[in-house]
Order: C-alpha cells, then sequence, then structure tokens
C-alpha cells in the first residue's frame, strides 16, 4: 500500500520582510493549512 | 491541528446533508461566508478553531484593522482536490510598530466571517518600523498560503 501525501508544499517563499530600501531582511516558508475531513478521526 | 473554523465545518457538513426544511440542503454555502471579495486578517496573537487572534492596528500603510487585505484577487479554484493559494496578489503592509508582530492569519468573509485559520511559518514575525511584511501572492502553488481540505 502507497502511503503518500495528500499535499506537499512546493520549496517557495511565503512571506518577506522588506526593509525601505526594498532589501530582504527576512523570509519564511509558505503557510500550509489544512483541515481533515478524515472519518476515522475521533476528538 | 485542525485548520478550519468550527462554524465553517458546519456549515460546510450542513451545505452538502439533507438539513434543511423538508430535507434540502441546510444552509446555502455563500450567504455565511458572503457574496463580496474574501479578506485576510492579521493578527498579533495565534488563531484557534474557536476564535481569531488579536487582530493588527491599523499600520502605516497597507493594512487597517477591521478592514484587513481585502484585495486578494481569484484564486485558482481547486481541482480534483488540489490545494487553493491564496492571495493571487501580492499582499503588503508598513509597519508602524516597534516592532509589529504577525502571528496567524484569518481568511475572512467581506464581513469578517472566519474560514480557514493558520499561524504564518516561523511566527513571529517581527517587522520594525518602517519595514514591510509582504505575503507573496501567485497562481496555484506559488501563493504564500496553501489551503487544502483532505
Amino acid at each position: 500500500m502507497t502511503e503518500g501525501l495528500a499535499f506537499e508544499p512546493p520549496d517557495e517563499p511565503g512571506w518577506l520582510v522588506l526593509d525601505p530600501d526594498g532589501n530582504v531582511v527576512g523570509s519564511g516558508g509558505q503557510t500550509v493549512t489544512e483541515a481533515s475531513a478524515d472519518a476515522g478521526e475521533e476528538n | 491541528m485542525a485548520a478550519i473554523d468550527q462554524a465553517l465545518v458546519s456549515i460546510l457538513l450542513n451545505g452538502l446533508t439533507p438539513t434543511g426544511a423538508a430535507g434540502i440542503p441546510g444552509t446555502a454555502i455563500g450567504t455565511p461566508v458572503g457574496t463580496s471579495a474574501m479578506r485576510i486578517r492579521l493578527n498579533s496573537t495565534l488563531s484557534t478553531a474557536s476564535a481569531a487572534g488579536t487582530e493588527l492596528s491599523t499600520q502605516t500603510s497597507g493594512y487597517t484593522n477591521g478592514t484587513g487585505w481585502s484585495s486578494l484577487g481569484q484564486s485558482t479554484a481547486s481541482s480534483s482536490g488540489s490545494a487553493v493559494g491564496v492571495p493571487l496578489t501580492t499582499q503588503s503592509f508598513v509597519s508602524n510598530g516597534s516592532p509589529t508582530a504577525v502571528v496567524s492569519f484569518d481568511l475572512t468573509g467581506s464581513a469578517a466571517q472566519r474560514g480557514f485559520w493558520g499561524p504564518f511559518n516561523a511566527q513571529p514575525v517581527n517587522v520594525g518600523s518602517g519595514n514591510t511584511f509582504q505575503v507573496v501572492g501567485g497562481s496555484g502553488a506559488a501563493a504564500g498560503i496553501q489551503i487544502s481540505l483532505t
């Protein structure tokens, strides 16, 4: 049985912080927001 | 961690099952999330499945408390269960904080109805005064926020 990810995000920047000159001073990956409708999940 | 507001879970379930009068679908999805352009609300604290985080105050430019980012553009539609990338158009604000901490977001309807939410990668993002915080826009997988339902 193959068990794979339903969704694998690409290696892309999600956010940037720029200084007033437009230089990148910070960055982070994409925000992946995944909600599950797994019928087998019990809370 | 669930990443969808519990009220929206019920809206989706009710909209897809005969929970309405005489067995019609219970809720027409559209009304609960509005029919005008959706928005992104930015928060300085973590949102949860029950409530949004504390919204950022109005910044020097690009972000107004109570409005958020409201010109996201039309995201590429999900197909065969694929994720939806948000926003299509890059969004940004210039900080007036010392610094402004960006922790989480809520994707909302035009009247602030909550939908999907999530913490930003590597949060808190501390944005010094005069600096710009930007969420990358793009089509599909290129957008800075990827939303999926499995």
